[in-house]
């Protein structure tokens, strides 16, 4: 049975969405005024408090992905995916449980800034480069996805569409820098709540669900004839060595995101930095149910109706649905929330970029910079991220955009034990951070498909797609190699080791007061933690389970 | 016990405690899945949609009770320290007046 796949009356959904435009760019011109220096730009002037910020965290962290790929991919996993998501929820409580609070403590503006301070000048050069890497294929996937979406609603060619997209993101973060981008995520994650959660509950009650007015766990009653029509939707599925790696790639991976700590750096007190978690937590939790309802929702239709959707379609599922039970108006809205979902993420990144060029990259290569170019030149790195994003979606590499979660792996490794370790041990030092996030980063390139495709560990198919083989044996080299460097370099004169310097940085980052105490300074623990992956290490390099 | 000690152990056993309750997967694929339903969804379905992130909710929530004390203790071994230059961009620990 064929089903609607695109708008047949476009008017109210286009008026929406540019309605919506219009209301974002208010809110960024609202701020105009209010950029003064960096720490307005890249940081809203760290005025940010618990709530916004949790909503902010939340749009930021979710992207077009919750309203397409997830979809799309609980259609096709099911369960495990639905372990795999649940495991990104962890990515903001972790990084204010391991790092946030003491970075925010520091006013760094991204992670390359504390590598500045911490490392020194060579791995703020090298976190930025990572920084910039990451983010522009995170950004690639939602620039894609906007312009096909323009392309549906308007009938634009994709590459023109494209550069529209591009023209107008970048108009609304040049225009109200971090506090536009910060205050408009913040709305742009009401906008997607509302746009999943009420289109569902017309959906699920069209489908016969007992709860449908609450979607997050109202389809309950449709679970036995699901498991008589679809037996293996709730099962596992996958070895506990996928579950394990899942967890290495996709706990950690997020840890070192840049636009996701830059979140955290913008909180008005490190207290409300730790209460905007609770936020993030309770109502990215929401949507992240009614999303799975979406995915539940689509495979129960196609399965016990009849329906006929390609696999390659499945990411608009939630569209379809839609366009079956709710009509193109209300349809309309949930591409809304789908862009809303798109922009916030984007828009951080970019800020990500802007943040590592002009301020990390910059104060190595040209500290004296006058103020005025200083800020010019934040700008000017906005516009080029935007435009150089879009230039590489008109002919983007394979690898790029098979899949976001390939560079979680890559994060995992080169970029989360180097904040990390740095902020717990005073032992850990410049030459260790440079070699982990060497040795780490390079074995993830290597052992993935996308790059040298004879060089593998074996396991093939999605799971080495996403970079979960390459990131069980990445993750462990990169902590053994960092507590290892670090330790002998200590021990080599011309290294130079400032073992004193590193104590007094820790203990501020800490907030303790220089007493004299030494703390965070055993080398126990960072050798007992390296021991502790050498297991990990040893279980993935062996076969994996067929 | 001294203060960084705490924070460190605070820090590790939340990180395990989360990483356990949210990443479940391996839990369940080590000691199994217990045969109920809740809302007539099966048990490893309703912690993934439900239980993972309220556990999460929880667990956070029980830590930053916690660090916002060693914090105040912070607080009390500064002042005995003495007064220090302090970086304007250092941020305060507690919330200003009027905060949400």
């Amino acid at each position: 049975m064929a089903v609607q796949q695109t708008f047949q009356q476009l008017l109210i959904p286009v008026l929406t969405i540019v309605g919506l435009f219009a209301v974002y760019y208010g809110v960024s011109y609202s701020f105009k005024n209010k950029l003064g220096n960096d720490d307005d730009l890249y940081v809203a002037g760290r005025t940010i408090g618990g709530f916004v910020n949790g909503s902010a965290m939340s749009a930021s962290w979710e992207s077009l992905a919750t309203f397409m790929g997830v979809v799309a991919l609980i259609v096709s996993l099911q369960l495990p995916f639905l372990a795999l998501w649940a495991t990104l929820l962890l990515s903001i409580p972790l990084i204010v449980l391991l790092y946030g609070q003491t970075l925010r403590r520091l006013g760094s503006f991204t992670p390359a800034t504390f590598c500045k301070e911490r490392y020194g000048d060579t791995m703020s050069v090298v976190m930025a480069g990572l920084i910039v890497v990451v983010m522009v294929m995170y950004a690639l996937g939602q620039f894609i996805g906007l312009a096909k979406i323009a392309n549906v609603l308007f009938g634009w060619p994709f590459d023109v569409s494209l550069l529209v997209i591009a023209a107008i993101v970048v108009g609304y973060v040049v225009l109200g820098g971090m506090y536009g981008v910060s205050y408009n995520a913040a709305l742009q994650f009401w906008i997607m709540l509302t746009a999943a959660f009420f289109p569902m509950m017309l959906v699920l009650k069209s489908l016969g669900a007992a709860g449908w007015w609450f979607p997050p766990l109202g389809y309950g009653s449709l679970v036995p004839e699901m498991q008589q029509t679809y037996p293996g939707f709730f099962d596992l599925k996958f070895s506990l060595k996928w579950y394990v790696a899942m967890f290495v790639a996709m706990s950690l991976g997020p840890v070192g995101m840049p636009h996701l700590a830059q979140r955290v750096f913008t909180s008005d007190t490190i207290e409300s930095g730790r209460r905007s978690v609770l936020w993030f937590v309770a109502i990215t939790g929401l949507l992240f149910a009614t999303m799975y309802s979406v995915g539940f929702a689509g495979v129960f239709w196609i399965q016990s109706q009849g329906i006929d959707i390609a696999t390659a379609n499945f990411d608009k599922m939630v569209f379809f649905l839609n366009f079956a039970f709710n009509g193109d108006a209300i349809t309309g809205y949930v591409v809304a929330g789908a862009i809303a979902g798109a922009l916030s993420t984007v828009s951080a990144h970019m800020m990500a970029i802007s943040a590592a060029v002009a301020k990390d990259i910059r104060e190595v290569v040209a500290p004296d910079l006058p103020e005025t170019t200083e800020s010019r030149l934040g700008y000017a790195t906005i516009i080029v991220s935007g435009v150089v994003i879009a230039l590489i979606a008109l002919n983007p590499p394979a690898f790029l955009v098979v899949s976001i979660l390939w560079a979680f792996a890559l994060s995992a490794a080169a970029i989360t034990p180097v904040i990390v370790l740095g902020v717990w041990s005073s032992r850990v030092n410049e030459y260790g951070a440079l070699a982990a996030s060497f040795v780490g980063g390079a074995t993830v390139v290597v052992l993935s498909p996308h790059v040298f495709s004879n060089v593998t560990l074996g396991v093939g198919g999605l799971t080495a797609k996403i970079g979960l083989d390459a990131a069980l044996v990445a993750v462990p080299l990169s902590t053994i190699t960092i507590a290892v460097v670090s330790l002998v370099a200590e021990r080599i004169d011309v290294c130079d080791v400032d073992r004193e310097a590193n104590q007094t940085l820790i203990n501020r980052m800490h907030g303790y007061p220089e007493d004299g105490v030494e703390r965070f300074g055993s080398a126990w623990p960072l050798l007992l933690l390296a021991a502790a992956t050498v297991p990990l290490l040893w279980w993935g390099l062996l076969p994996w389970p067929a | 016990m001294q203060t960084h000690i705490k924070e460190t152990l605070a820090t590790l056993t939340t990180f395990v405690v989360l990483s356990l309750t949210v990443s479940a997967g391996m839990v369940f694929k080590l000691v199994g899945i217990p045969s109920i339903t809740i809302l007539n969804f099966p048990f490893q379905y309703f912690w993934f949609v439900v239980g993972a992130w309220v556990s999460l909710f929880v667990g956070f929530a029980i830590y930053h009770r916690y660090v916002g004390r060693l914090e105040a203790e912070k607080a009390t071994m500064r002042k005995a320290a003495g007064p220090t230059d302090v970086d304007p961009n250092e941020a305060p620990d507690t919330v200003p007046a009027g905060e949400d």
